[in-house]
């Protein structure tokens, strides 16, 4: 048996990484590339999906993948979030609790930039990401506990220019992605909850 | 054609088929235990587990209610809170039994199964940093990374009286240092965007440290560091995208003594060290610069696979020994200006080493009146060697760092006119010396030749014995350079290791000695079969190793 494990070893370790490397190779998605290179691409696309299948369960299981991002892209449109919210009985006035690098708005900031929830708010190049929503959802639900005197939550995305030349970015004063959170609707949750 | 895929196939099974100290696996097993605990407990600190990982609407863990095929945890104990924190306490558990090595592959298996768990809970706050890590875990599941500084190198040592072995398989840190390489080329090959090349006037850096999300710091310092910023992209992608070179540099590094233009040119430009230097400058700045959480220490954690484990070993002793002279400076400096005597000055300074751990044998005639001091036969006993090697008339023996040939004479006497002894070494001038003592003496049947220092400079299967007296623990790679050995002898041909014990009142300073065990493992990774010669010398053993026939 010793003489053919460091084959078996071998072969397993090659396999490894050849595998790694099919998954990890750039291909593009079809329709970033010129008509007459679709076909190709799609076929490439095609043949790594079968090559990968039988791997597929153990890749799952330990959620691994060798497609590996670091920045990149580095575009200049972005955003930054704003979060507010308005008190009982006020119609139109909103107060600012958050915004980036905004030291007399930084409510809970050092959870809201931990990493893995900036993972799930940081707009993405196709805007929201799926956690969105429910970031929204507990982020009111956690002014809400903090602030009695509060009955909305809004949170939105400024879009900025970043402008290193000017010293970081320039704010363009539109926003988008906006969401908002009543308290209502969180008791009516709470409620809910409290009942089951 | 087939019979170079044949031997291409052969250098692949050795190189999977090596050993080494366990160091580097160890060293990694903790920094890797430390960053994933870390990042998890700042998590609990936070107080964002649910956050993160709980289901909506107590968290933006979406997957678990959204997801059809949730993960498996989410399937047994039913989505909600509880189960997020029963998954991140397992996982904190796991990392404190990886980090002090209690039953270490179980733990390691399971925090890489509880953070892959929570990855799916949490899709999106699962960052590439995470995949890293949890592949870095799965790898080193099927490593010895426990075999030193864990809890179950203790039990085995202590309890069971089995421990570990001195070397162990090298191959889980090729394959960590492969996916180093291919996570930096992977994320060079990614970096689409204008601003990192040449067209977007190399601007990412400074665009991305302007982002406010990510900025640790507001813009006012950018306009300033443009041109550096510049510069910064530039080298970021170049080393990116020269990653797959280092494979090759740190082969060239470990094999400097061979011949090669290139190799000398990288090997002189330092080119390898200079690669490793900006990954971890890179790193650095980017935990200064920005709020990217545990990735730039998560990366700087796998950095150890990058290093030889004698390297590491090397660094710790420099580093050591630096501490050591820094506290005797401040001690001194502390006496100097009134404070209380010190109570032993450093009057015994080992210059055994360099910090290579590599002794200089130039100028061989001083050298000499040492090597050839007639005291020497009374604890080297040249005579016992010899007799051990048990060489016959007519055979070719080698002495490897033979120095000023103190063996010669004897081994030419033993293997006659008919055979042949090979002195080597590798300082110049020590070749000079035997060649003039191998005349002056009359040995016509030695020959003194220069032999690269990481292998035994002769051809394949071409000696019956080698001897190695007073140098093994001189050398950088033994595995690899047993293995030499190993292809150097005939099938059947044996090699003796003499060196000094740990208890020996002469010899190289106590780090730098070898136990008879280690260069048992050694022999036995370069595929021989050693045995410690139950014949000892004074201050010294002697391991013989066969190759097998």
């Amino acid at each position: 048996m010793r003489g053919a494990w460091p084959h078996v070893r071998a072969s397993l370790v090659a396999l490894a990484i050849v595998v790694g490397l099919i998954d990890g190779c750039p291909i593009p998605p079809a329709k970033t590339v010129p008509e007459g290179y679709r076909d190709t691409v799609k076929s490439w696309a095609h043949l790594r999906h079968d090559v990968m299948t039988p791997f597929k369960p153990l890749g799952e299981l330990l959620r691994l993948r060798q497609t590996w991002k670091l920045f990149p892209t580095a575009k200049i449109q972005q955003h930054r979030m704003w979060v507010e919210a308005r008190k009982s009985g006020t119609k139109d006035s909103w107060e600012l609790l958050y915004r980036p690098h905004d030291p007399d708005h930084d409510l809970f900031a050092d959870r809201i930039e931990y990493r893995r929830l900036r993972g799930v708010w940081n707009p993405g190049t196709s805007g929201t990401r799926s956690g969105y929503g429910p970031f929204v959802e507990w982020l009111s639900a956690e002014i809400f506990s903090a602030r009695t005197d509060i009955d909305r939550v809004r949170v939105r995305m400024e879009k900025i220019v970043i402008d290193p030349d000017e010293g970081g970015f320039v704010p363009s004063g539109s926003f988008e992605l906006e969401k908002t959170q009543g308290r209502a609707k969180w008791q009516r949750q709470r409620e809910k909850e409290a009942g089951r | 054609m087939r019979e170079r895929l044949r031997a291409l196939w052969r250098a692949w099974v050795e190189l999977f088929d090596r050993r080494e100290k366990p160091t580097v696996q160890v060293l990694v097993r903790i920094l890797i235990a430390t960053a994933v605990l870390g990042d998890l407990l700042y998590a609990w600190w936070l107080d964002v587990i649910a956050a993160v990982w709980a289901p909506p609407p107590h968290g933006t863990g979406y997957a678990s209610i959204w997801d059809p095929n949730p993960p498996f945890m989410v399937r047994w104990f039913g989505p909600g809170v509880d189960t997020a924190e029963l998954v991140f306490w397992i996982a904190v558990i796991a990392a404190l039994l990886f980090l002090v090595g209690a039953a270490t592959r179980i733990s390691a298996a399971v925090l890489a199964l509880m953070l892959a768990q929570l990855g799916h809970m949490a899709p999106e706050g699962d960052r590439g940093i995470d995949f890293l890590l949890r592949t870095a875990v799965a790898i080193l599941v099927f490593s010895s990374c426990h075999a030193r500084w864990s809890v179950d190198a203790w039990l085995r040592r202590r309890v069971f009286k089995r421990p570990f072995p001195e070397l162990v398989p090298a191959w889980p840190r090729y394959l960590l240092f492969a996916q180093v390489v291919w996570m930096y080329f992977s994320a060079g090959h990614n970096k689409g965007d204008r601003a990192w090349g040449p067209l977007g006037h190399f601007r990412a850096l400074a665009n991305i440290l302007s982002d406010p999300h990510f900025a640790r710091f507001d813009g006012s310092w950018i306009p300033y560091a443009m041109p550096f910023l510049a510069v910064g992209t530039a080298i970021t992608v170049l080393f990116e995208w020269s990653s797959p070179l280092m494979p090759i540099l740190t082969w060239w590094h470990a094999t400097r003594e061979r011949p090669g233009r290139l190799r000398r040119i990288a090997n002189r430009l330092r080119l390898r060290w200079m690669w490793i230097a900006t990954g971890v400058a890179f790193h650095i700045g980017i935990a200064v610069t920005m709020r990217l959480g545990v990735f730039p220490w998560g990366m700087l954690a796998l950095y150890p696979v990058l290093f030889h484990p004698d390297e590491i070993e090397q660094a710790a002793r420099w580093l050591r020994g630096r501490i050591a002279r820094t506290a005797a400076a401040a001690l001194l400096l502390f006496a100097a200006c009134g404070g209380s005597e010190p109570s032993a000055p450093a009057q015994h300074q080992h210059d055994h080493a360099s910090a290579h751990g590599e002794h200089r044998f130039e100028k061989a005639d001083e050298w000499a009146k040492l090597f050839d001091d007639p005291s020497r036969d009374a604890w080297q006993k040249p005579d016992v060697v010899v007799t051990l090697l048990a060489l016959e008339p007519g055979m070719t023996v080698v002495d490897i760092g033979a120095g000023t040939g103190y063996f010669m004479a004897r081994l030419s006497r033993a293997v006659g006119d008919k055979g042949k002894v090979i002195a080597t070494d590798i300082e110049p001038d020590m070749v000079r010396y035997m060649k003039e003592r191998a005349v002056r003496e009359k040995l016509g049947n030695v020959e003194a030749i220069l032999a690269p220092a990481d292998d035994v400079g002769v051809a394949a299967g071409s000696v019956d014995r080698v001897l190695v007296v007073d140098t093994w623990h001189h050398i950088h790679d033994r595995e690899q350079y047993a293995a030499h050995l190993a292809r150097a002898l005939e099938p059947g041909g044996m090699v003796a290791i003499v060196d000094f014990t740990l208890e020996s009142k002469r010899g190289p300073p106590p780090d730098h000695r070898l136990t008879p065990d280690t260069v048992m493992a050694e022999l036995r990774a370069g595929g021989l079969t050693p045995e410690l010669a139950s014949e000892s010398l004074p201050d010294q053993y002697v391991v013989l190793g066969r190759r097998p026939r």
